[in-house]
């Protein structure tokens, strides 16, 4: 089942045997071995706290980033022909950017927001003053050249403009651009899809491919399974620093040979919400009608104003699980706010078990609040940094903390931690814990496992239908359709602020009517065929 | 856009007006009734201070002759026509315009307060990049004492600061003067160290835990993913994002080195704003300080617009056109 390539029997772009990274006296990278040739694709996975990161940074003698000084020794480490054991600061700043460019994950945070995009293109042939920017075209035509392969229409635009003004999948195309501009033979890749949503990380991972089809060699760092299946050639799994599995893509995914392979994979959000369904009841909980939301565009006058949420029609009943999917700026959240009665509709209104709820004054919500929480989405930005998790839900009303760490399956150890010390599964947990201190009849989940990877996004599905089964009923607002499928009755998919297509989960999986939903579940399907070639 | 941008452009200068023309009404005000509700007689201040033996006759024309047997609001409304016109009328204790005054005293507090302020963002900024990149044990070492020296430089008040520096470096080591002669750059250096170290250490931390943050941000990563060097790093990327919140509370600084100035000139023996407006409070020569007081507060208008020029420059995403749309 080899992948043939005609360039296997070349030296690999990169070759590394035993690498070994410690932070003082924790090993977390423990003998590592990695191939990638030209025009391959190796993808590596693993849990988190496998050492994924650690080890793409590696790759361009970055590992001590972010404080902590790294003892890096490895008995092969090659880079394009180079020998890098040992290579100083100094050497590795020849290498970097031109033999061996980075994309990390958060394209927002990794572009300097304070320059244009030409500036952070071009700074790679500013810092190569040798040979590779020599001799060829002047940096302008260079820089557009690297915008126009990284696909984004319009470079010279695109150029002068910084990456606030441009949205996530552009930033991710500029971030991109300005790794391939020198043209180096090695690109590594740090979760370059994760912050994306389902379609835009499609229409990346295609450019991904075509890189890897035009000769580079890609090293893809991910915890989503989804991407590997669409671009890899081969796959390395990664577990506690080594290697524990290796082999072509088909065959890791369809015939894992070891635990922690056969976790991930079981931990994806396959398959159907698994029955007995929990009894839902017929009366409803919360209803809108004809909900409408428009906001002003800075700048426009009074006559420019984009309708966010544009004559949408909501119900939820007692004990029921309802998801609203969509791509981004397709409304979910606007629609959300309006569910909680943060914000108010400019047409149309949300009543709370038959009673009024948006056209009531907030003072006389208040009492009722409790009946409905929300789980957003930066669960850590939500938490006082300074509190612990016992005082956390203190002061969420619960009158026992211990006993609400228990029910999201969290020992009593972690009353005593702050929020910034918890894993991102633990603080989801949590989260969830804090919305039910008070015992509401509905919870809203704002992209509740977007963030996580794929083991610990089981865990959280799995006990958000512990809470449904208790008699909370969910709302899941999600751009990931396989996440709704798992845990959802029914289903809303927006677009442009319309409900484009409403019904049982299982139904518009399976007959999907409507263009965007297609699109959608084309995105969602984890471990598919390839998409990229 | 150039139709719009003019428009602009002429709201904001009507706006920085509107704003300068506030902010002196309501000082002239505000001190206006400090100075006649604190009590006393300012009509003691033209017969040569409190205590004068002046006969009735003396006293009444005095009144007379400066408006003071008017009813107090007449007063207060002809000293605001004063200062609205820029007329700001005779010192009653020195019989001088206060604008000859303003003019002597203005430029000894002006070049003060900006090489104070001057010297204090060369420490902050020396500070700052030396504990941010210190390498090794002991590079690590001393940004921890930088840090300390941080904290404490902030805290020290000018007058015992002032007074330190006075008793080494004048008395004991003689290498600079301890009271002012015009025209001697020696005669600064004192009152301006004095000034600019509790400033430099207020600015050195704001600018440090920026720099840090900045550094450690995912887009200096990428910046050295490209090759660039840490000099590199720090001038193209780092510094700038790391010097904008101090940037913004230069304003506010300067404003402190003001009412400290008024301090390190009585202190230091320099003629000054501060010396003029302390000597003119005791005396209750009201338009003198109302004269001096709005003079700040104007330096204050000014250099909030400065402040403003300069945030544009440094961050681009403030300036119209280049605006966030929200995504939501």
């Amino acid at each position: 089942m080899l992948t043939p390539a005609p360039v296997r029997d070349a030296e690999p772009v990169l070759a590394v045997a035993d690498l070994r990274v410690s932070f003082r006296s924790l090993e977390v990278l423990r003998g590592l071995d990695l191939r990638v040739h030209a025009g391959e694709c190796l993808a590596v996975v693993g849990p988190s706290g496998a050492g994924k990161s650690v080890l793409a940074r590696s790759l361009l003698g970055l590992a001590g980033e972010g404080g902590a000084p790294a003892r890096v020794a490895a008995a092969t480490l090659r880079i394009a022909g180079r020998d890098l054991r040992g290579a100083r600061e100094r050497d590795w700043r020849r290498v970097r950017g031109r033999h061996v460019g980075l994309v990390l994950q958060d394209a927002l945070g990794s572009l300097d927001p304070l320059r244009t995009v030409h500036a952070e293109v071009a700074e790679t042939l500013h810092t190569s003053g040798r040979p590779a920017a020599r001799g060829s075209a002047p940096v302008g035509e260079r820089v557009r050249d690297a915008l126009a392969r990284a696909g984004l229409p319009e470079p010279d635009v695109v150029a002068r403009q910084r990456p606030g003004a441009l949205s996530g999948g552009m930033r991710q195309r500029a971030l991109i651009a300005s790794a391939i501009v020198a043209e180096p033979p090695l690109l590594v890749l740090d979760e370059p899809t994760t912050a994306l949503d389902a379609t835009v990380a499609a229409d990346v991972l295609a450019l991904l491919g075509r890189l890897r089809d035009a000769g580079t060699a890609l090293l893809l760092v991910t915890h989503d399974l989804g991407a590997v299946a669409r671009i890899a050639d081969r796959v390395v799994v990664l577990a506690d620093g080594r290697a524990v599995e290796e082999g072509p893509t088909a065959r890791v995914l369809t015939e894992p040979h070891h635990a922690v392979t056969r976790g991930l994979l079981a931990a994806l959000p396959r398959g159907p919400k698994p029955p007995p369904a929990p009894v839902i009841g017929t009366d409803v909980l919360l209803a809108g009608h004809g909900l409408r939301r428009t906001y002003p565009l800075p700048g426009r006058g009074p006559r420019g104003a984009r309708t966010a949420v544009d004559g949408v029609a909501v119900t939820v009943r007692r004990g029921e699980a309802l998801g609203i999917v969509g791509e981004s700026g397709s409304g979910k959240s606007t629609l959300t706010r309006l569910l909680l009665a943060a914000e108010r509709p400019d047409e149309g209104t949300v009543e709370l078990d038959r009673a009024p709820w948006s056209d009531l004054p907030e003072a006389r919500r208040r009492a009722r609040r409790a009946r409905i929480r929300l789980v957003p989405q930066d669960v850590l930005a939500s938490m006082d940094p300074r509190r612990d998790v016992r005082r956390i839900l203190r002061d969420a009303g619960a009158s026992n903390p211990v006993a609400l760490l228990a029910r999201v399956h969290l020992g009593p150890e972690v009353a005593d931690r702050m929020p910034r010390s918890l894993s991102g599964g633990q603080r989801q947990r949590v989260a969830i814990a804090r919305a039910l201190a008070a015992d509401p009849e509905l919870l809203v989940l704002d992209e509740p496992v977007s963030a996580l990877d794929v083991a610990v996004q089981a865990g959280i599905l799995d006990l958000l239908r512990e809470v449904q089964d208790a008699g909370t009923a969910l709302v899941l607002v999600s751009h990931d359709l396989a996440v709704v499928r798992r845990l959802c009755d029914r289903v809303l998919v927006l677009s442009e602020g319309r409900v484009v297509e409403e019904g049982a989960v299982e139904t518009v999986w399976a007959q999907p009517r409507s263009e965007v939903t297609r699109a959608l579940l084309a995105a969602a399907s984890p471990v598919g065929g390839r998409g990229g070639r | 856009m150039s139709g719009s941008g003019v428009r602009a452009a002429a709201g904001w200068v009507l706006r920085t007006l509107g704003r300068a023309l506030t902010v002196v009404v309501v000082t002239a005000t505000v001190v206006f009734l400090a100075l006649r509700l604190a009590g006393g007689d300012p009509v003691e201040a033209v017969l040569g201070g409190p205590g004068s033996q002046a006969g009735p006759e003396a006293v009444a024309a005095a009144r007379a002759q400066y408006g003071l047997d008017l009813p107090l609001w007449q007063q207060y409304l002809v000293q605001l026509r004063n200062v609205l016109t820029l007329d700001l009328g005779d010192s009653y204790a020195r019989r001088v315009p206060v604008s000859d005054l303003l003019t002597a005293q203005l430029p000894a507090t002006a070049v003060l307060a900006l090489t104070s302020l001057a010297l204090a963002w060369v420490i902050a900024l020396a500070v700052a990049v030396l504990a941010t990149t210190a390498r090794g044990r002991l590079g690590r070492a001393a940004a921890r004492v930088l840090r300390g020296g941080e904290l404490v430089a902030s805290v020290l008040p000018h007058f015992w600061l002032g007074a330190v520096l006075i008793v080494v470096f004048a008395s004991t080591l003689h290498w600079f003067p301890a009271t002012s002669t015009p025209g001697s750059p020696a005669s600064l250096v004192l009152p301006t160290v004095t000034l600019a170290v509790p400033l430099a250490g207020f600015l050195g931390q704001l600018v440090r835990d920026s720099l840090e943050e900045a550094e450690s941000a995912p887009f200096a990563t990428t910046a050295r993913a490209r090759g660039a060097s840490p000099t590199r790093v720090l001038g193209r990327h780092t510094l700038r994002h790391a010097v904008l919140p101090a940037v913004s509370l230069s304003g506010w600084a300067f404003g402190s080195l003001l009412s400290g100035a008024v301090v390190v000139e009585v202190l230091f023996g320099r003629p000054g704003l501060g010396r003029l407006l302390v000597d003119a409070t005791l005396v209750r020569d009201v338009p003198v300080v109302v004269g001096a007081v709005v003079v700040v507060a104007l330096a204050y208008v000014v250099l909030t617009v400065v402040v403003e020029a300069l945030e544009l420059a440094l961050d681009p995403r403030r300036r119209a056109g280049d605006a966030l749309v929200a995504a939501a």
